[in-house]
């Protein structure tokens, strides 16, 4: 046994190395993969830049190429930026031509994306009502709905019909989309973010669903919170 | 010597402890009866996800507290710019939005209760 006693420090001294091997080897790899990362986004920029330059020998603002652009004013056809998320209310809102909105002088809520209900209540446009001249103009609807949210917290809904009938007939939306009738639509958000409801409009030809409390403006009582 | 390589190798051993290791994931359900009758189930949020992303102080504290149960979040709270929906957040272009319902939230299938 006197043996294994004079064996202790070098076993020790092995295995003490051996472990200390492994956690140099762990961290050289974490840093080696972190760095590849690095080094893959940072070739990825350079390259998606050169791209851009090449096509951009196309002036977009030269009125004439607008044709060729994307909604975002980019040559169209090529290929996002792989380093940023884009989220949806994001593309969404840059759903219209830069130079148009510019150009137009339309004025923008805080999420960058037009504001219509600003524009209807200070008559900033005089659109036309018809093709028709003498066809009359209705007058819009001045009927505001509550549409109670289902979960305890998140605001009511207050539906302005004035502000939709001063775009829309009633066809548009009665009965095929909204039963006039109250309480017979199961109104769902999933439902809007999938394309039902108001969702048939908002978030495809109408401004997007960014804004949650541009709908949802209406607090629930205080006895049902909490 | 030998008591200090011994000394040394426990050392080894204690190491992981300071390793700093966040939560897995999180089971965001204290407001449940409330995500029903929207038709949705309880959130499993991906801490690890959000650690590849961000260090820990741009979360902490100042948008959560750090200790499990101290925040009370509901749909409300995000909506208006606090916990998730944190204005350079899910509430901007650097993540999705927040009408999103499934992307955080379980789905329950047949429809949203009735009211």
């Amino acid at each position: 046994m006197k043996s294994s006693r004079k064996l202790f420090k070098p076993v020790l001294l092995f295995s003490l190395l051996t472990l200390f091997g492994f956690a140099a080897t762990t961290v050289v790899s974490v840093a080696e993969s972190a760095a590849a990362d690095k080094a893959k986004t940072k070739e990825a920029a350079p390259k998606k830049a050169e791209k851009g330059a090449d096509a951009s020998k196309l002036d977009p603002n030269d009125p004439a190429n607008v044709i060729y652009l994307d909604t975002s004013g980019k040559p169209a056809g090529m290929g996002g930026d792989a380093t940023k998320p884009a989220s949806a209310a994001y593309k969404a809102g840059q759903g219209w031509h830069p130079q148009a909105i510019s150009g137009a002088g339309l004025p923008k809520d805080k999420y960058g994306l037009v504001d219509w209900a600003k524009l209807v209540r200070e008559n900033l446009i005089k659109p036309k009502p018809s093709l028709d001249p003498d066809e009359e103009e209705m007058p819009p609807l001045q009927m505001d709905i509550l549409i109670e949210a289902k979960g305890d917290f998140v605001n009511d809904v207050i539906y302005p019909h004035e502000m939709h009938t001063y775009w829309l007939k009633c066809e548009v939306c009665h009965p095929q989309i909204f039963n006039p009738a109250k309480g017979t639509n199961n109104i769902t958000m999933m439902g809007i973010v999938q394309g039902q409801w108001c969702g048939r409009c908002h978030g495809k030809v109408a401004f997007p669903l960014a804004d949650c409390n541009k709908c949802h403006s209406s607090p629930k009582k205080a006895a049902k919170t909490k | 010597m030998t008591r200090l390589l011994a000394a040394l190798f426990l050392l080894m051993f204690a190491a992981p402890v300071f390793a700093v290791d966040g939560p897995g994931n999180i089971r965001l359900d204290s407001k449940v009866s409330s995500m029903k009758k929207a038709g949705l189930g309880p959130v499993t949020y991906p801490h690890k996800l959000h650690e590849k992303l961000y260090k820990c102080d741009a979360c902490h504290p100042k948008i959560f507290k750090d200790k499990h149960g101290d925040n009370d979040i509901n749909m409300k709270q995000n909506m208006n710019q606090k916990f998730c929906g944190s204005p350079s957040c899910h509430n901007s272009d650097k993540a999705f939005p927040l009408y999103m319902c499934d992307k955080c939230h379980e789905v329950i299938k047949k429809g949203a209760a009735k009211k």
